[in-house]
């Protein structure tokens, strides 16, 4: 309680008071200050959130639904259909054809063949070319084609009419003998029909070449062949599958045994036999199919296990390496014996229909990716349609069965990143990727294996080179190079560290290369002696007596170490091609005349290749581009190891260089840890010196001599090409996405032990 | 209850009389020594005996030449750019600027304590037998001894014992100035060179510290450098007064601090200064 | 903690104990020399004078260089500050026992005196009252250095009662003799003593408790 003769206390208003404009600048300021910090989070989280985004369609299955069904006379046999499937038609088994829409089933047109006295005893429908061909009984084969002639009236509304145009019917097989099956197939110069007929219970297969001179207005005339009996040495026949380009043919008997044909332009000549389920109880095969390409087929037999044959080149007994059929994969067993292999058209999946079930699945990767309740009745015909959208089905009951197929990505699953896979055509399994090619019916690989490899493999070499250098020379301005000297070093250095690493890969590849390319052996003498001439120049130093030493300042020495130095280098450099000649002779493929030549050594004899653009120069440039960044962090933090620590160990009688060893550098280990890690990231990372110093072949070799390509190159040279939301781009994602992770989770790993090891070596 | 009441302990250490220690009177003789960094004289005339096996403290007022010249005394300053002395020091008559002898030979005679403590980051045995390992003593038992045996004397052993594969930082302040002594006393010197050893450290530390430079010179010629006259008063046998780089007074502790013949001491020692 | 500078302390303690052990051996002796007219006792206790005052001078050095050099605090200070004084008192003690024995060597000089009044009795509470105050100090006891308060006035009450039998109103001046007065001089030495054995006392309880006794009522 104040007295009255107590000071008064000073009114708040005649106090200094602290502006608002201040206040409130400190309080907006905090808030900015954390909606950055907050923002660096989230843009980081948003990065990979939209890679994972982009990433994850591809490990989806497949959606296939069935949309709807459309009766159908129940004799039909075979189907075909336009590519919307609005106007499907069946054939029945008296050869007569009968167009609907699809819609309501309306009849659109029928067409009835107009054959005599012969009657159709086969049928084959290829919905995708509208073709029909009708056996007869009596050998002949007629050809109908289905054409759809779209027409648009004024009010652009489109009106599709169906034309059937039969051919004239062709002999084909023993006059008299009916038709039982019918075979068609285009070649690259002729088209191949093939009868099946039967002979007194024995099978025979007969075939034709109609071969098209093409005039110069329109269509030629078609040339048919004499009539050729083909696998006339095949003891049964049960299935008979030919491939669309009609290069080569599968005859598989009763007893399961697959008997492989070739065409040699006259004849079909017997290639191998094999029978795939040999060692199974029953070794018959319940169903078959060709899988797009036409050069896998897939067997089931009728425990429901499936085989995966493939041609690819394999060595002969001879020596020689030819296409044989070999097995590249065992399917996951269907639930029963095979009804039926129904390929895609345009990828590698198919449709195995077994006890009641359907799955679809691809053939490379062996994945399931749809299974669903096949149809009661037993199926007649499965066709893909309209690319790889519809699934068209019929069945015995008269029903024309339809499924659409949501599946953008057929090809992807972990195995096709990650797995070693057994492409079609290659010799053995393997990590491969090979975005493109010329032709369709080529399978894209998209292992990243190989990617991850050249990059381990480009940040191995650039950090073989880098971080001996960068760490040494750190080592060495911190501690021993007079602080004058040092006050150059550093800045200069700095500057090196922002030199676009594109004009970096520019030199590498259009200026280093050619020129260490002929000079090779050179260069590693150069390279070689510097570390035995600096060791050689420290020992003479060593013995020369003290009063010249006194004549040279403490950390002046390197004034003459350096000409020291590059005169051992030119001297090595120069000795060059005498050792060449003296270590590296060969005798020259070529010429059959010895030549001194390091790069043809290097070929014979390890047998591995040798690029002009290889791991060594990308090495020696991305080592330009890390020795800054990891010289820059090593030196600071080997500077900031508190001098009291290098007077204890100088004051206990210890040589710098123990000073160095024992004291300096296990305190700033952390910092150089740190250092360490970002010039590994920064290697990993690297792309422009990868893109433009290599050849960027995805290869999985540690080879010094041969190329590589990163996973930050793949992506900067195929992002452009790779059309947006197509398997290829989201791979390219996947291996975004996992460059995120790799160097997320180096860097945590990195910064953990740098915690680690800074709590072990902190300094009070 | 007042000290004079405890009972005299009997485990103490007997400390033999400053006489019954003396060895050479001039174990230590600084010779009309200057000092140069660069244009700077640092110290001028310094002339001073310092006997075998006694303590003897350098005090003056900061830049007063103290310090330089305890770092001379081992040649720490020879990494500095730019320095220049005259005169000479001798250690049991032997130059220190001796070209046939080797600087780091001379560190190993002439161990050094720093104002901070300065622990490497390594463990406790490590720390300690840091000296033996720069010479390539590889014997484990040799090093666990010599470990033993210094941290014994730097009364350290009987704290750490436990512990000596733990980090050294994970000491106290005043336990680390210790271990940094033992660190010198492993090494086996004849003279320890303290640089204000106890500055950094609370009076429990410091009066530990105290104690052992008490112990040790039974052993070793130690020269102290501190601001803290009375630690100077406390340790010492011996005290040399500096003043810009000029050696003031030289005289036994009791002389400075009782009866100084000169002014400056005086008016140093008194507080009067300046 | 223990200081190596603390054996110091231990030492002028030591000394301290020594010089009182002297001043009272000296004071026992000159009371034998004055109650038995022993000449050569009174010699020896003059002797014996100054070798407490050598260590009174190295009591003195010894305080001066612990202040000096070894910045005491505390009990160290009321220690070193007592220490002046009881070493002072002591000293003076030792004084008055050479003076007693010169006194005795004059009376014994004039031949021995029949009586000696109540100085024996006032000598031997000196004794104990100065055995009581270097006890109390030796012991750290509080308790016996406040007897010794109380002590000092029988000492003084038996001095006046020696100058009043000799020259009082009751007294009977025919029978004073020069011995006499010597004898007088005596019993004021034995009289001083006792004080500085009470002025060791209070130092002993300034010491202890740090409490200033002196001059209290």
């Amino acid at each position: 309680m104040a007295t009255t003769d107590e000071k008064p206390v000073p009114a708040p208003e005649s106090r200094f008071t602290v502006s608002p404009l201040t206040l409130a600048a400190d309080r907006w300021m905090g808030r900015l200050i954390r909606i950055g910090g907050v923002g660096v989070v989230v843009a980081v989280l948003g990065m990979l959130g939209f890679l994972i985004f982009q990433v994850f369609p591809l490990f989806v299955g497949a959606k296939v639904s069935p949309t709807s069904s459309l009766a159908v006379p129940a004799e039909a046999v075979a189907f075909g259909e336009d590519e919307y499937g609005e106007f499907p038609f069946v054939v029945r088994r008296d050869g007569s054809i009968l167009f609907q829409r699809a819609k309501d089933g309306t009849k659109l047109l029928e067409w009835t063949p107009a054959l005599g006295e012969r009657r159709v005893t086969a049928i084959r429908s290829y919905p995708r070319t509208g073709l029909v061909f009708l056996g007869l009984s009596d050998g002949a084969v007629q050809e109908v084609r289905v054409v759809y002639r779209s027409t648009f009236d004024d009010a652009g509304k489109r009106t599709v009419e169906p034309v059937v145009t039969p051919l004239e019917p062709v002999a084909i097989g023993r006059a008299g003998l009916p038709c039982v099956d019918v075979w068609d197939a285009k070649g690259p110069q002729s088209r191949l029909l093939l009868v099946r007929q039967e002979e007194g219970g024995k099978p025979l297969l007969t075939a034709v070449r109609l071969t098209e001179r093409k005039g110069l207005g329109g269509k030629g005339k078609v040339t048919v062949s004499a009539p050729f009996v083909v696998a006339a040495d095949a003891a049964s026949v049960d299935q008979v599958l030919l491939p669309s380009t009609a290069e080569s043919l599968l005859v598989i008997g009763r007893s399961g045994e697959v008997r492989a044909y070739a065409d040699d332009g006259t004849a079909f000549t017997f290639l191998q036999s094999f029978t795939p389920f040999k060692g199974a109880a029953d070794p018959a095969v319940a169903a078959a199919g060709l899988i797009f390409g036409n050069v896998s087929v897939v067997l089931v037999d009728r425990a429901g296990a499936q085989q995966v044959w493939s041609m690819y080149p394999q060595l002969q007994p001879d020596g020689k390496s030819l296409r044989r059929w070999g097995k590249i994969h065992e399917g996951e067993p269907l639930a029963g014996a095979g009804q039926g292999i129904y390929a895609a058209v345009g990828n590698k999946c198919y449709l195995a229909a077994a006890a009641g079930r359907l799955q679809l699945i691809n053939m490379t990767t062996g994945t399931v990716r749809w299974e669903g309740p096949a149809p009661a009745a037993p199926l007649r015909q499965v066709a893909f349609a309209g690319g790889y959208d519809r699934i068209t089905a019929l069945t015995a009951d008269g029903q024309l069965h339809r499924w659409a197929i949501v599946d953008h990505h057929p090809e992807s699953s972990w195995r096709t990143f990650f797995g070693k896979i057994w492409y079609e055509g290659a010799s053995a399994p393997a990590y491969a990727w090979q975005s493109s090619a010329g032709s369709d019916e080529f399978e894209p690989k998209y292992s990243l294996v190989p990617l991850f490899y050249g990059t381990v493999k480009g940040t191995f070499y650039a950090l073989l080179f880098a971080l001996p250098i960068a760490l040494t020379a750190a080592v060495y301005v911190s501690q021993f190079l007079r602080p004058e000297y040092r006050q150059v070093v550093k800045p200069v250095m700095e500057v090196m560290a922002s030199l676009p690493s594109v004009v970096l890969g520019f030199l590498a590849g259009l200026w280093l290369a050619p020129l260490v390319d002929p000079r090779l052996v050179s260069l590693f003498c150069a390279i070689g002696i510097l570390a035995p001439a600096a060791l050689s120049a420290g020992f003479l130093w060593s013995v020369l007596p003290q009063p010249v030493r006194r004549q040279v300042k403490p950390g002046m020495e390197f004034l003459w170490l350096l000409p020291f130095l590059a005169l051992c280098a030119w001297a090595a450099w120069q000795a060059g091609p005498a050792i060449e000649s003296c270590f590296f002779t060969v005798k020259d493929t070529a010429t059959g005349l010895p030549i001194a030549d390091f790069r043809e050594w290097w070929r014979q004899t390890t047998g591995a290749t040798y690029d002009s653009r290889n791991s060594l120069v990308v090495g020696f440039v991305m080592g330009f581009a890390v020795i800054p960044i990891v010289f820059t962090i090593a030196e600071d933090a080997l500077s900031n190891v508190p001098d009291s620590l290098v007077s204890g160990s100088l004051a206990l009688g210890a040589s710098r260089w123990q000073t160095v060893w024992s004291v300096v550098v296990p305190t700033a280990v952390s910092g150089i840890v740190s250092a360490v890690m970002i010039g590994f990231g920064r290697a990993i990372g690297e792309t422009m010196i990868v893109v433009m110093a290599t050849g960027n072949t995805a290869v999985m070799d540690f080879n010094p001599f041969s190329g590589m390509r990163t996973l930050s190159a793949n992506i900067a040279v195929e992002l452009p090409e790779a059309a947006a939301g197509h398997t290829h781009y989201r791979a390219l994602f996947l291996g975004a996405c996992c460059l995120f992770l790799l160097t997320f989770v180096l860097n945590t790993v990195a910064e953990i032990l740098r915690q680690r090891l800074r709590e072990r070596y902190k300094v009070v | 209850m007042p000290s004079l009441m405890t009972p005299p302990s009997t485990s103490r250490i007997q400390v033999r009389p400053a006489a019954e220690r003396e060895g050479r009177k001039d174990y230590i003789s600084i010779r009309d020594y200057g000092f140069w960094y660069g244009q700077k004289k640092a110290l001028e005339a310094i002339s001073l005996d310092i006997p075998e096996r006694q303590v003897v403290a350098f005090i003056g007022p900061s830049g007063c030449g103290k310090s330089t010249l305890l770092r001379n005394l081992n040649r720490m300053n020879d990494l500095v750019d730019g320095i220049r002395h005259e005169g000479d020091i001798t250690i049991n008559g032997r130059s220190i600027y001796d070209p046939g002898l080797e600087v780091i030979s001379l560190r190993r005679r002439v161990g050094m304590v720093f104002q901070k403590s300065n622990p490497f980051p390594k463990s406790i045995f490590e720390n300690v037998v840091y000296a033996l390992r720069v010479v390539g003593v590889r014997d484990r038992a040799l090093l666990e001894e010599a470990c033993e045996t210094s941290l014994r004397k730097a009364a350290l052993w009987d704290e750490v014992k436990d512990r000596l594969d733990d980090s050294a930082l994970g000491l106290s302040g005043g336990q680390m100035q210790r271990l940094c002594i033992a660190r010198a006393i492993a090494n086996r010197p004849e003279i320890l060179l303290m640089d204000e050893p106890c500055s950094a450290l609370d009076p429990i530390a410091t009066g530990k510290i105290e104690e052992l430079i008490h112990e040790l010179k039974e052993q070793f010629t130690i020269v102290i450098v501190t601001h803290s006259m009375q630690q100077a008063a406390r340790v010492s046998d011996r005290t040399a007064f500096f003043y810009l780089g000029k050696q003031i007074e030289y005289d036994t502790t009791e002389k400075i601090f009782m009866n100084p013949s000169q002014a400056q001491t005086e008016a140093y020692i008194s507080g009067r200064f300046g | 903690m223990q200081r190596f500078f603390h054996d110091e302390l231990r030492q002028l303690r030591d000394d301290l104990i020594l010089m009182g052990e002297r001043s009272l051996d000296m004071t026992r002796l000159v009371l034998r020399a004055v109650e038995q007219g022993d000449d050569s006792l009174a010699l020896q206790v003059r002797g014996m004078d100054d070798r407490v005052d050598e260590l009174e001078k190295r009591v003195d050095r010894e305080i001066m260089r612990y202040l000096t050099l070894f910045g005491p605090m505390g009990s160290d200070v009321r220690l070193l500050l007592a220490a002046r004084d009881i070493g002072h008192d002591l000293e003076r003690i030792a004084d008055e026992a050479s003076v007693i024995a010169k006194r005795a060597m004059v009376i014994s000089e004039r031949g021995p005196l029949k009586d000696l009044l109540h100085v024996p009795a006032e000598g031997i509470i000196a004794c104990e009252v100065l055995r009581l105050a270097i006890d109390s100090f030796i012991e750290g006891d509080l308790a016996k250095a406040r007897l010794v308060l109380q002590r000092d006035a029988e000492i003084d009450a038996l001095n006046r009662r020696n100058y009043e039998e000799l020259f009082g109103k009751s007294g009977d001046s025919a029978k004073v003799s020069a011995s006499h007065v010597e004898l007088i001089f005596i019993s004021k030495a034995l009289e001083r003593i006792g004080d500085h054995s009470k002025n060791i006392a209070e130092q002993v309880i300034f010491l202890l408790s740090g409490e200033d006794v002196r001059h209290a009522r």
